[in-house]
């Protein structure tokens, strides 16, 4: 996992040289609401904590703290 | 229901993440003041569960550079009206009363044969057996190119409490096309077996130790947001948590055959020896297992498990109509979870701005339990600002390394858990929603989202049980108003 | 990172110095009607030259500042051209809709201006003296700018 990890992290440290520059007034299309990573905030944050209480996987998302009578 | 996890804020809010941090990525217009409304019915098959929810959120400008957001969330859980019968007990794991302690009626040793997912037993009559308040605030400073936020908050059930706080950062370089981040998280959480008057009456073992523990949790987050192209953009998240303390389930226990007889007197613990009635609550003692030719159970003989660093509780013969043994969910003592979360995002011009997500998770744990999470979003612009969103999902994952769906001997770690989540499955799910915005401010969307675990739709290995299948729809309405 | 500094680098150089930075002479047209336009036409007048486009949040913010900035400063000899760097038309439609800006709204059917001008945020604006030089630089738009911006135009103003 972590070797994975560190190979995947090179890998990304590359990335912002490989990438096309984009100039600060071609983001139009970038700032539309439909393109944010997370376009429906309350939405996400409600099935994120199903799965949660369901799957035993819940990471990766950021971090935070709730509750969970589930364990 | 309740979340471990809770993302972000800007993300982040409600049910689940409450004082997210996390790397959102572009940040191109300041946070607007909004408050964002959602009621969302959840109901899981056979009537196993329901819940509802309101989610409650606002944010606000407390200067130019100065946001503050505040999130609540208020569940209702209920139980199934449908319980299972006793032929479908053997691969879930069973939650029933361990004796001491509680109002609701329930014998000691009675079995709960609702298989509720958790929560605190009440007659299964669909009344209300738990509900949950989180409320959490995050505060962001903006200086420039970095972003700063503080987050903190607190979630109550009748049988857990949350505490937590965040700290994230945020850098944004190459003119903004690359977004660093940076976020670290600590919760104190407290765990027990409600035993009636919402929360108030702890359940207890029968030899008098309450049920539940304190959980604490430290989490650090690495994100880089690249935009790609004009019209593409990618993020890479990297999480690790590590919890310890009480990670158990409270209701759950598992079904242990086998259980050796009697040891004599002088084997048996300190704890065990005062223990006034027929279970044993093993400690930190020497002892190994005892393997022994046939189960024999004698009925309100006391049982012993193998001493370890970990508390068991295990009791024999509970009054069914067959010889069985109990062990009490018990799960290692402390937890390392990893996570990569890999999100792309692009948009289609030529299809009206449509936007097309793409998420990928692989998570990774110290239980053995690896998993990974496909999600595509197809997020398609309508005229007369209508927004229309398909979600679709496949999870998968193996299951713990100590999980069992029934033990055929005690365990020599002292290690029990049927819990349906830590076992090895597959589940798709798939949402539909619709949004529309009315005079460019006020926004009103409705949506079902479906999910099917099932047991053969997993391909990580493991064990698990097609007893635990079940499916869910969760409806949601929502009300968004920017100013 | 290293083009930041130096368009770090050469703000402050502006901002210090009356020397020579001539504004590039790019080819606009009114967003209205498409009439050509020419920033060296306004050579003799202070000029204002900012590059917004209808997304971004900062950009709404300063669209009334610069109303107001423009209707004080006019008689003094003052121009403010707003240019547009939208891809698409509707977008700068509708933010203009809800606009009153009676300053000079300019497109750049070229797309050129802005790397002429070395845009490295949104908004950018550019502040040129009666001489036709590039004096003042500012990168985005804050509250706490507006001080600065009007403070600087009424200096400019006064020059020769």
């Amino acid at each position: 996992m972590t070797k994975r990890v560190i190979v995947l992290c090179c890998h990304l440290a590359l990335l912002p040289g490989c990438v096309q520059t984009v100039a600060p007034w071609e983001r139009g299309a970038l700032a539309k609401p439909q393109m944010a990573l997370v376009p429906d905030v309350q939405h996400s944050a409600l099935m994120l904590h199903t799965y949660a209480s369901k799957e035993t996987s819940s990471a990766g998302y950021g971090v935070g703290g709730g509750g969970c009578g589930c364990n | 229901m309740a979340a471990t996890d809770r993302l972000a804020a800007f993300t982040a809010a409600a049910l689940a993440l409450p004082g997210m941090v996390a790397a959102q990525g572009l940040d191109l217009s300041p946070e607007a003041p909004a408050i964002d409304s959602g009621y969302s019915n959840y109901q899981e098959s056979n009537g196993r569960m329901s819940v509802q929810a309101f989610q409650n959120d606002a944010s606000l400008r407390l200067g130019e550079d100065v946001n503050f957001r505040v999130n609540s969330t208020l569940d209702f859980i209920g139980g199934g009206s449908n319980p299972m019968n006793l032929s479908q007990i053997g691969g879930a794991s069973p939650t029933f009363y361990w004796g001491r302690n509680n109002n609701y009626g329930r014998k000691y040793g009675e079995l709960e044969l609702s298989q509720a997912t958790q929560g605190p037993q009440r007659g299964r009559q669909g009344g209300i057996h738990d509900q949950r308040l989180a409320i959490d605030g995050a505060l962001s400073v903006a200086l420039d190119d970095l972003t700063l936020g503080v987050a903190g908050g607190n979630s109550t059930e009748w049988d857990y409490i949350s505490n937590f706080f965040n700290l994230d950062a945020r850098w944004d370089i190459n003119r903004k096309a690359t977004t660093l981040a940076a976020g670290f998280g600590y919760a104190s959480d407290t765990v027990w077996a409600d035993g009636g008057n919402q929360g108030r009456i702890h359940q207890q073992y029968t030899d008098g130790t309450v049920i539940g523990g304190d959980k604490n949790t430290y989490q650090g987050l690495l994100g880089l947001t690249q935009v790609l192209d004009k019209n593409s953009l990618l993020q890479v998240n990297l999480t690790v948590a590590n919890s310890s303390g009480f990670l158990s389930d409270p209701y759950k226990s598992a079904w242990v055959n086998d259980v050796p007889a009697v040891r004599s007197p002088s084997r048996r613990s300190a704890s065990a020896r005062a223990a006034p009635d027929m279970s044993t609550h093993s400690g930190a003692s020497g002892g190994s297992p005892e393997p022994s030719p046939s189960p024999v159970p004698a009925p309100d003989q006391p049982a012993e498990v193998p001493a370890t660093p970990v508390n068991t509780f295990c009791r024999q013969n509970v009054p069914f109509s067959f010889q069985v043994n109990l062990c009490a969910d018990t799960r290692p003592g402390s937890r390392i979870q990893s996570a990569v979360l890999l999100r792309y995002v692009r948009n289609i011009p030529e299809l009206d701005a449509a936007a097309l997500h793409l998420d990928y998770r692989f998570y990774s744990d110290d239980w053995n339990v690896d998993s990974h999470t496909f999600e595509a979003g197809w997020l398609q612009p309508l005229p007369y600002e209508t927004l229309l969103t398909f979600r679709l999902r496949y999870y998968t994952q193996r299951s713990a390394y100590f999980y069992q769906t029934v033990y055929d001997h005690p365990t020599a770690d002292g290690l029990y858990s049927s819990d349906y989540r830590l076992a090895s499955f597959g589940a798709v799910g798939g949402g539909l929603q619709v949004n529309k915005t009315f005079f460019g401010m006020l926004q009103i969307g409705g949506g079902v989202d479906l999910y099917q675990r099932t047991q053969g739709m997993g391909f990580m290995g493991g064990t698990g049980s097609h007893v635990d299948n079940f499916s869910f729809a969760l409806y949601s309405v929502n009300l968004n108003l920017k100013f | 990172m290293i083009r930041h500094l130096a368009s770090g680098f050469l703000a402050v150089f502006f901002a210090a110095s009356a020397s020579a930075n001539p504004a590039p002479d790019c080819r606009l047209s009114r967003y209205q009607d498409g009439a050509p336009l020419n920033i060296a036409g306004f050579k003799g007048k202070v000029t204002y030259v900012d590059f917004w486009a209808s997304w971004c949040g900062p950009c709404l913010q300063s669209f009334p500042f610069m109303a107001e900035t423009y209707k004080e400063f006019k008689p003094k000899g003052f121009e403010l051209i707003a240019v547009n760097l939208d891809e698409e038309r509707e977008g700068a439609d509708a933010f203009l809709a809800k606009q009153h800006a009676d300053f000079t709204i300019a497109s750049d059917p070229a797309g050129d201006c802005p790397r002429q001008y070395d845009v490295q945020a949104m908004p950018s604006s550019f502040l040129i003296d009666r001489k036709g030089n590039i004096r003042h630089v500012h990168l985005g738009f804050r509250e706490k700018d507006k001080a600065e911006i009007r403070a600087q135009i009424e200096a400019l103003l006064s020059e020769p």
